[in-house]
């Protein structure tokens, strides 16, 4: 099942927005905590499920790789497969932080991406609640899920 | 100096130029570049490139071949772009620049790319 | 088939590059089979470009078969071969007279008459041309003649080999067409494939912080390709690579200006 924080609805028309002036495939707005916020372009509530799930994974790692390597956390990944790419990125808000994750092809590229990036974190500042409003609702057995499905997509019981 | 100084240093040197950037095409990221301050480089390296892209691709399937050379003309200014080899030399101008003039240079200096 | 048209097609499949087709295109017109005439009058158009009576012949089955524009263009091509042709300044006369164009039809059948003089159906021509112009002259003003939307550009591309659309916001032809030399009117191909680079500098111009786009060039392989935004729409025009980048930006300029008026007159 698709988590969605208290204030559903708020934060989809900036990544909408975002997904349109960057031409992008797909994308995701996400707690770091792999709750999802808004998503655009995904076919099956599973596949989204999945997607906040490996980002959030991801960008945990990325932080303790890049305080290891580089003294500071990594804040941004970029993939380019062979006919898609991802983009996997930081969005600073005033109390906190969320993840994008951006799948595009060749009617988009990173620049543009990046560019666009910039848009999504003021249009996210101008439309987010309230701390209190916005924090994720961690349902009592998210963790649970969030490692269950972790685990279903890397092939473990 | 980087590899692409001289063609930088030629574009940049006509009257009106306020930047020339050299851009990956597939990607938009400028490689190299010489800007006015207050330029953006990176909105005008992703979005040139992507344009330019746009362009080579539609008139690809257009018939019309591979594009060699984009001008964009806006109310306060133009924006040249000539590629090759998957590299775009971006050329951002005021109106009063000598288009005649700064499309040969592009053309010449994107042909040493 | 008669025997006659049999005869010729197999001399020309023996030797296309004879000039058995002008016979045969002409009895193929003669018999009304206007798509065959076409056909068989293009190839040898393709062939034989540098003969004023080929484009001349193409021009009168394009006419049979209602098509204007593709008449008087090769009826210009006729003339810039031959200025003198008295069969194209016949056939432009004839056109321009169909149109309402007065005083072109005037020059054109004044030229026909001066190389053919006493020419009866040319004679009749004159006459009946100052017959209708009078009439329309005393008449109270009308508004000028309508254009089919595929003709709206053909004054101002004239001769020079170019080609002009005028596309909406999704792409699709609003007036102009793009012909191939085989009669195909490519028009919603292009405009399909280039209207997206409008949308694309549109994006641009946002953070551009230089106005909105005025025009836009592409010089290709094969084409110069310019476009200009016109109502919520795009005028573009392509013209071979020998055409100077000038001359094609004051095409577009033309164009663009006839574009807005027909929209203007068809609000």
């Amino acid at each position: 099942m698709i988590r969605h924080s208290v204030t559903i609805g708020w934060a989809d028309a900036p990544l909408k927005r975002f997904v349109d002036d960057a031409r992008l495939e797909l994308a995701v707005l996400l707690h770091t905590s792999g709750q999802v916020l808004a998503q655009v372009g995904f076919q099956r509530s599973l596949d989204v499920q999945t997607a906040c799930a490996l980002s959030a994974a991801i960008n945990a790692s990325a932080e303790h790789l890049g305080g290891m390597l580089d003294g500071k956390p990594f804040t941004g990944l970029h993939y380019a497969g062979k006919a898609r790419q991802i983009y996997l990125g930081q969005v600073p808000t005033k109390d906190s932080r969320l993840l994008v994750l951006a799948v595009f092809d060749t009617e988009s590229s990173l620049g543009i991406v990046q560019l666009y990036l910039k848009e999504l974190y003021a249009n996210v500042a101008a439309a987010a609640p309230a701390l209190e409003d916005s924090s994720p609702a961690l349902a009592e057995n998210f963790e649970a899920d969030l490692n269950r499905n972790l685990a279903q997509l890397f092939g473990r019981p | 100096m980087s590899a692409f100084a001289s063609a930088l240093a030629a574009v940049t040197r006509h009257r009106g130029v306020m930047a020339c950037l050299v851009v990956a095409e597939e990607d938009g990221i400028v490689i190299d570049g010489s800007a006015q301050v207050g330029v953006d480089t990176a909105a005008f390296a992703a979005l040139t490139a992507s344009l330019y892209r746009k362009a080579s691709r539609a008139s690809g399937s257009a018939g019309f071949g591979q594009t060699s050379f984009c001008e964009l003309e806006a109310e306060r200014g133009r924006v040249l772009a000539a590629g090759r080899n998957g590299i775009v030399l971006v050329a951002v101008a005021e109106s009063r620049a000598n288009l005649g003039l700064l499309r040969v240079e592009l053309l010449k200096a994107a042909g040493g790319l | 088939m008669s025997a006659d048209i049999r005869a010729m097609s197999e001399q020309l499949a023996a030797d296309p590059s004879s000039l058995i087709f002008l016979p045969l295109a002409e009895q193929l017109l003669g018999r009304g089979d206007l798509a065959h005439a076409s056909r068989v009058a293009r190839k040898g158009a393709e062939r034989h470009a540098h003969r004023a009576d080929v484009h001349d012949l193409v021009a009168r089955i394009a006419l049979a078969q209602g098509d204007e524009s593709t008449a008087e263009r090769a009826w210009r091509q006729s003339l810039s071969i031959a200025p003198e042709f008295g069969a194209a300044h016949r056939g432009l006369g004839f056109l321009c007279y169909r149109q309402g164009r007065w005083s072109e039809a005037e020059a054109h059948l004044g030229t026909a008459r001066s190389a053919t003089p006493g020419d009866p159906a040319l004679e009749a021509a004159w006459e009946a041309l100052h017959v209708a112009r009078a009439e329309a002259e005393a008449a109270p003003a009308a508004p000028a003649v309508a254009h089919t939307p595929g003709q709206i550009f053909d004054e101002a591309l004239g001769d020079s080999g170019q080609v002009a659309l005028l596309l909406d916001r999704d792409g699709l032809v609003v007036a102009g067409q793009y012909l191939t030399a085989e009669g195909e009117d490519l028009g919603a191909l292009i405009g399909a494939h280039l209207s997206g680079v409008g949308d694309e500098a549109t994006r641009a111009m946002r953070h551009f912080g230089l106005g909105a786009w005025t025009r836009i060039a592409l010089e290709t392989e094969a084409a110069t390709v310019v476009m200009a935004p016109t109502d919520d729409g795009v005028t573009l025009v392509a013209a071979p690579r020998e055409v100077p980048l000038g001359l094609v930006r004051r095409t577009l300029e033309q164009c663009a200006t006839v574009a807005r008026q027909w929209l203007g007159g068809a609000a």
